[in-house]
């Protein structure tokens, strides 16, 4: 096949690429060349010089580390749990024949709850005293758990990672119920574009069930599931509402003094504070960019491996 | 009969996932019906004893909610319509042409996911401030017009139309902006309605860049509009007259989503070499 | 090569277009002298337009309305564009990022810690010309009607004689709630003293089972502030050094941390109806039979039976004290500040205006109708100010309002304020956060305090 070169590309990429220059690309080198600056000061922009002190000292920093801990939790076990129940969900949708669309819109909904009604209600069920999960616990007889608790957690290690793991148990369940909504209208669409053409003609060869799915439905799905893998763990790390509105602006029970469920974004928000003090904004944007790199280090890996198999025909 | 069964299991398992995840919908909802007293009430109750319909009457009342509803509405369609048109060019630039630093360009624009929003804001405003665009619809709108999860999105679809029927198109001596327009357009309909819809979703719930930049009430759009419009003295919120608030902004959301459902979920009915 | 030229030209386009943006749009403000100025705007009556910014809650914006638009047709020439930003720390951020971009309003509230880097980089204006002023400004006997508290505070940000801020009435304080009926079936008053506190929460404890005293943590610090202030530790010098690791304060850490094992003291976040940082819900429930508390959050504290919760009065008093001789207690409330992006005409209005939101007349609806603190004599003793202050139990929310505002004033006398130093946010989470771990997380008090005072980030 002849190598085409179709310059008139660019035109059709010049909106894009001229609103990406503005919006993202002009802020993106501001915030690197704000990353430099040690002492920033940004309401008269002066600074004391350019260093890598702001790198240094969050490199330094145990919260930072809890920080990635964190983001890597919801990255990299809370995707994939939602995005397998996602695509369960979506297939057994696909099968049905009756009431398809609505169920459509009841799973879409949470797309449109307000994030501080979801917060607010999952605090509530997760409550220790008046909790539906406690309620529930006892009725089948088992003592309540304090689920988000910060009794005694300075104190002992041991009570403080038991703190800390029910507090992922409850992030978990949130970030379940958060992701399925997307992924599952997701992968529908994706299920769509497979064409029915194909299931016909498996199914006049006799193939079964299980085989449709493993050649046909998982290929042809393949393009949306590499898409929704690779923004979901995007979207993940960018978490940041979603640990606010569970844990509050401590980002852990009251007791904890080490801001247990702070994720990175929870970080840099942290050093921005009221962007008034000297060094808040360059640090901020330190760890900025530490993040930006992370992403698309980790992008550029996903791409790489999982590339090979995305079947698009 | 075994067909039957199994389908009877699958309606039950999507009844207990989907009741699982109205819960918070559904206390949303609830508790837009309780007075005051109920919703404030520990430990919470579920229900309201006599739903209280005036909270949605009081909510419209108190909170511009008109001008809010219209300024999201014509941000709205203003960002569905530029950003659709963006999205659409580029990818199927990246799907469907060849060029040089195509990859390079490519994973530049999937780059502008990767990065905070919160980084962004400060940069941004300082550039609508300096362009005087502050209090403008103009700075509502642009900085949403460009969506890269939308233009990845449709790129993994458009990649999808069989190759058979661009070489078709080039015998048939249609150019590039041809093709697009009358064979992956059609196809990818469904796709390009989901992110009509996710754009749409976006504005909607996006706090806070027009919060920055809308300091006049007349053009506040619902997210910052209504974010202060329930709270008293000391920062307390009336959350039944917040959720009724809430509930109505979501109705728009809820009816377009009905509407566009058929297009959505239709799949590739047509999918052959004539056309 | 073809394509290379073209990728040049692409991306020129785009930097051309990134660097058009760049150039700056500094306008120049024309000033005249004070007194051209004031003879401009007050006796020519020159149109001027002013822009204010609040933050205040929905509920209460139509009051200062009013008061704004009783101000524009006092003063017709004089046109105020006033509008309402949200709580006070996205109205900070806000701020901050419009003295940047060169596009602040003439007037907004701000709140302490902001002041010192405002001050420092010349976003704002000292006051004190104005308020000298011959013919617009403040009298001695109207500059010594201001509450001492307030008006020093807002001549503390600055070096000695300048004023950079300006009283708003939006001012409170945190009051001790208490179980009217309990306590006056066991005839008790109010306690006055901490010890008179533990001893009565060890009778509670003992009688009913549940603790007698919570302190809300909503402001982070507050709790440890007051109390090791109470103790005798200086806290921030009032040369802005911070001083909290010292005897005194580990001794008020102590004293709580030991009541509150033995059950007689708690906290929001351990008593089941409260959690979170507020203790009015437990307090309904007769979870806790005292707490401290903001004044203007009284109507929260008052228990409704149709609500499920139990049936007492409520009473309202001063906080206890450590010393009475030496007694302490903080003040909390915004204050006007006038940015320097104005004309000296824009200013002269501003300064109009914010003087005419200080006085009495003009206030007192508002004082009444939001349970906000006044901070002029003469607002205490307007006689319809006066009236509300007699407020009895049957005249409904206002009289809680009223028993919150006597015990706050009953305070004023030895009311301090924040000293304003930079990072004081920061500090504020760290203390709150020391202090929480300290007494629900168990952590070791002394190397716990020493840590947060060390940490300096």
């Amino acid at each position: 096949m002849v190598k085409r070169r179709d310059y008139h590309a660019y035109i059709y990429l010049l909106p894009a690429l001229f609103l990406m220059g503005v919006f993202v690309l002009y802020p993106v080198m501001n915030t690197i060349l704000t990353s430099f600056k040690e002492g920033y000061r940004f309401l008269t922009g002066s600074f004391l010089l350019f260093s890598f002190e702001n790198y240094r000292m969050i490199l330094l920093d145990k919260i930072f580390y809890r920080a990635i801990i964190n983001t890597s939790f919801i990255a990299f076990v809370c995707v994939p749990f939602s995005m397998l129940s996602a695509l369960v969900t979506a297939l057994l949708l696909n099968s049905i024949k009756r009431l398809k669309g609505f169920f459509m819109t009841l799973f879409y909904l949470p797309q449109v709850t307000n994030v501080i009604a979801a917060g607010m209600v999952f605090a509530l069920i997760f409550n220790n005293h008046f909790g539906l999960i406690n309620m529930l616990l006892v009725k089948v007889g088992i003592n309540p758990v304090a689920w988000i608790s910060g009794v005694g957690i300075a104190a002992s290690t041991e009570l403080y990672m038991a703190s800390y793991l029910r507090c992922l148990f409850v992030l978990f369940v949130y970030m379940m119920w958060n992701g399925l909504s997307l992924k599952v209208i997701l992968f529908l669409g994706g299920l769509q574009n497979i064409r029915e053409d194909y299931y016909l003609a498996a199914r006049l060869d006799g193939t079964s069930k299980w085989k449709i799915f493993r050649k046909i439905t998982v290929p042809l799905l393949s393009p949306t599931t590499f898409y929704v893998f690779i923004t979901s763990v995007i979207t993940a790390f960018k978490a940041y509402s979603q640990v606010v509105a569970l844990f509050t602006t401590t980002y852990g029970p009251a007791g904890d003094n080490s801001k247990m469920m702070i994720t990175v974004v929870g970080y840099i928000i942290d050093a921005l504070g009221s962007y008034l003090s000297a060094g808040a904004v360059s640090v901020a944007s330190a760890a900025a960019v530490l993040l930006m790199i992370s992403i698309m280090f980790l992008t550029a890996v996903q791409f790489k491996i999982l590339n090979r198999w995305v079947h698009y025909k | 009969m075994k067909e039957r069964q199994l389908h009877t299991i699958f309606y039950v398992i999507l009844v207990l996932t989907a009741l699982l995840v109205l819960i918070p919908f559904a206390w949303m909802l609830l508790t837009a019906l309780k007075s005051e007293g109920e919703a404030l009430m520990v430990p919470p109750i579920l229900f309201p004893k006599r739903p209280m319909v005036s909270n949605f009457i009081l909510a419209l009342e108190i909170a511009p909610f008109l001008s809010y509803l219209s300024n999201t509405v014509i941000v709205a369609i203003l960002v569905v319509l530029g950003s659709t048109t963006v999205t659409v060019l580029a990818s199927y630039a990246f799907a469907w042409m060849d060029f040089p630093i195509k990859n390079i360009l490519f994973f530049m624009i999937l780059g502008s996911m990767m990065i905070p929003q919160e980084m962004l804001i400060i940069t941004n405003f300082m550039t609508i401030a300096r362009l005087g665009w502050m209090n403008s619809y103009k700075a509502l709108v642009l900085p949403y017009v460009i969506h890269a999860f939308n233009i990845f999105l449709l790129r993994q679809t458009m990649l999808q139309v069989p190759n058979d029927l661009f070489i078709a198109s080039r015998i048939d001596g249609l150019g590039h902006f041809r093709f697009l327009r009358k064979v992956v357009l059609p196809i990818c309909k469904s796709t390009l309605y989901t992110t009509m819809l996710l754009s749409l979703i976006w504005i909607w719930n996006t706090f806070a860049w027009p919060n920055l930049v809308t300091t006049k009430d007349s053009l506040r759009m619902i997210s910052n509009g209504l974010s202060n419009a329930f709270t008293v003295n000391t920062g307390s919120i009336r959350y039944e007259l917040q959720m009724s608030a809430t509930t109505l902004v979501t109705i728009p959301l809820i009816l377009i989503f009905i509407a566009l459902r058929k297009h959505i979920f239709e799949g590739m009915k047509r999918g052959g070499i004539k056309g | 090569m073809n394509f290379t030229k073209r990728i040049v030209v692409l991306l020129l386009i785009v930097a051309i277009g990134v660097l058009g943006f760049c150039g700056g749009t500094g306008e120049q403000k024309q000033t005249s002298t004070l007194d051209g100025a004031i003879k401009k705007v007050v006796d020519d009556k020159v149109p001027v337009e002013i822009s204010f910014w609040t933050g205040t809650g929905a509920a209460n914006y139509p009051y200062l309305e009013k008061m704004v638009n009783n101000f524009m047709m006092a003063y017709p020439n004089i046109k105020v564009d006033f509008s309402n930003q949200g709580a006070i720390n996205d109205l900070t951020v806000k701020l901050t990022q419009n003295i940047v971009s060169k596009t602040t309003p003439t007037i907004s509230n701000i709140n302490a810690p902001t002041f010192p880097e405002y001050i420092a980089s010349g976003a704002i204006i000292d006051l004190a010309p104005y308020l000298n002023d011959s013919r617009i400004g403040l009298s001695a006997t109207q500059q010594a009607d201001i509450f001492p508290n307030y008006f020093e505070e807002v001549k503390s940000f600055g070096p000695a004689g300048t004023m950079y801020g300006w009283p708003t009435n939006k001012k409170t304080t945190d009051v001790l709630v208490y179980n009217k009926t309990f306590f006056d079936a066991h005839g008790w008053d109010a306690p006055k003293t901490w010890t008179e506190v533990a001893a009565y929460s060890k009778l509670i404890k003992e009688e009913t089972g549940k603790p007698g005293f919570s302190y809300d943590i909503s402001y982070g610090e507050g709790a440890f502030k007051t109390m090791s202030s109470q103790w005798g530790s200086p806290y921030i010098t009032a040369d802005g050094v911070i001083d909290i690791n010292n005897p005194q304060g580990l001794d008020a850490l102590l004293f709580y941390k030991e009541n509150l094992d033995k059950g007689y003291f708690t906290l929001p976040p351990l008593m089941p109806s409260a959690g979170g940082n507020y203790s009015n819900a437990g307090f309904v429930m007769e979870e806790c039979y005292m707490f401290i508390g903001p004044a203007a959050g009284i109507q929260y504290s008052v228990p409704f039976v149709e609500r499920g919760h139990k049936d007492f009065e409520v009473g309202v008093a001063a906080l206890p004290q450590k010393d009475l001789t030496k007694a302490v207690t903080f003040g909390k409330g915004e204050n006007y500040a006038v940015f320097s992006n104005s004309t000296t005409e824009q200013r002269v209005a501003a300064w109009l205006l914010i003087t005419y939101l200080t006085e009495a007349e003009n206030n007192i609806e508002w004082l009444i109708k939001t349970g906000n603190l006044p901070i002029s004599s003469s607002q205490v003793n307007n006689p319809e100010y006066q009236a509300f202050l007699s407020s009895t139990p049957k005249d409904g929310n206002v009289y809680n309002f009223a028993i919150s505002v006597n015990a706050a004033l009953e305070m004023m006398d030895y009311m301090r304020y924040d000293i304003a130093i930079d990072n004081a946010d920061k500090l504020a989470e760290k203390v709150g956060s020391m202090f929480r771990t300290v007494l629900i997380g168990g952590a070791d008090p002394a190397t716990t305090l020493a840590a947060t005072a060390g940490s300096r980030k």
